[in-house]
């Protein structure tokens, strides 16, 4: 059996244990495009509580199992791992399921923007790929290589669809990697000024910003960015070309600093449940 | 300094004194970042131990000096910049462009 078809199948035995889920982590990463390993099946599940679960799955015979044996968590509340398997190297398989994370909204909130698709054969309930790639800004390196990729799908995807000018504000708003950049300025949306005014404000994510900024000189960083770009940085955008080396440079420094501020959040998170938990 | 950093006894004490005199702050931050003191200082990251791995010593290295790529990009032609190692170093780290360089 394939993993693909693994995942299908615990997804459907979910289901008929009365779970709702989405699939998120390795496999979602996987049925976005980005061809790479993973051993664990992981979920956002929504139940009133860890215990609900446990009892759900007590009952229920996912791929053929009874899940008898449960991981250690270091956050129970929110998370919880079920042993379902050994791979032929002898490492085991794991069943994942997160109730809560600071990187997640509210499960009816990513209900409402899931992505269903085919993957293992069967139409699956997937994580959208805008929550996929803030699920995977953690304080891990490994999940950054995923958030390059993913970014760069987000951004073909965005330039495929946009055929109104809202679907244009929208993919302005949002574009994250060089690539979708460079194929933006090719096709001359950038030349667009009455469409880049637009899209600024619309900016929640400092990168876009960065890319759109030098282009509209006059633009002001908006109110609702989720981490702000340093004044001393902003101003060396109103002194580049756009589109220039240094811009595309400049833009790195801010993805960066992003970055970097991503990781310490998910720390300082991680190290606030750890105290809890002592 | 150095004397009262070896009276102090402190390891720490030491290498704070030494890293402060090699580093000169008085030279222009477009004349640091050469080739060899680029590589010189990645490595002693991982010598150091700071770094397990040369990609993360030079994630570290280029952490600890973005503000420098903020002004050299102020002070320096679009050329002396793409070829600049500090900005090199940046752009192999970042979003992937369209069609990879061959330089």
């Amino acid at each position: 059996v394939s993993i693909e078809n693994k995942l299908a199948q615990i997804a459907s035995d979910l289901e008929d244990a009365g779970l709702k889920c989405l699939v998120m982590g390795g496999h979602a990463v996987r049925y976005y495009g980005v061809g790479r390993n993973t051993n664990d099946f992981d979920f956002y599940v929504s139940t009133s509580s860890m215990d609900e679960l446990r009892e759900r799955l007590a009952k229920a015979d996912i791929a053929g199992k009874v899940l008898a044996r449960e991981g250690p968590s270091w956050r129970p509340e929110d998370f919880a791992r079920f042993a379902i398997g050994r791979l032929p190297d002898g490492r085991e398989e794991w069943l994942e399921f997160w109730l809560h994370n600071h990187l997640l909204p509210e499960f009816a909130e990513s209900w409402a923007r899931r992505e269903r698709g085919v993957y293992g054969g069967r139409e699956l309930e997937f994580l959208s790929l805008e929550d996929l790639i803030r699920s995977k800004e953690t304080a891990r390196e490994d999940d950054w290589a995923d958030v390059a990729l993913l970014e760069e799908i987000l951004d073909a995807r965005a330039l495929a669809q946009a055929k109104t000018q809202s679907d244009r504000v929208r993919l302005l708003s949002r574009l994250r990697s060089r690539r979708g950049f460079e194929r933006a300025l090719q096709s001359g949306l950038l030349g667009d000024e009455a469409l880049l005014r637009q899209a600024i404000p619309e900016c929640r994510h400092p990168v876009p910003f960065a890319f759109l900024v030098p282009f509209v000189k006059d633009a002001e960083q908006p109110a609702n960015l989720c981490s702000r770009i340093d004044d001393a940085y902003l101003a060396a955008f109103g002194k580049v070309e756009p589109g220039s080396v240094k811009h595309v440079a400049l833009v790195e420094v801010v993805r960066r600093g992003y970055k970097r501020w991503a990781m310490d959040v998910d720390h300082e998170d991680k190290e606030r449940r750890s105290r809890r938990k002592d | 300094l150095l004397s009262e950093a070896f009276e102090a006894g402190t390891v720490k004490a030491i290498q704070a004194v030494w890293k402060d005199r090699r580093i000169e702050p008085t030279q222009p931050v477009e004349e640091r970042h050469d080739d060899v003191s680029l590589q010189r200082e990645i490595d002693s990251l991982l010598i150091s131990g700071q770094a397990a791995t040369m990609a993360e010593a030079e994630r570290l290295y280029l952490d600890t000096h973005l503000h420098d790529i903020v002004v050299i990009a102020e002070q320096m032609s679009d050329d002396e910049f793409r070829r600049h190692g500090l900005v090199r170093l940046l752009l192999a780290h970042g979003s992937r462009p369209w069609e990879d360089s061959l330089e």
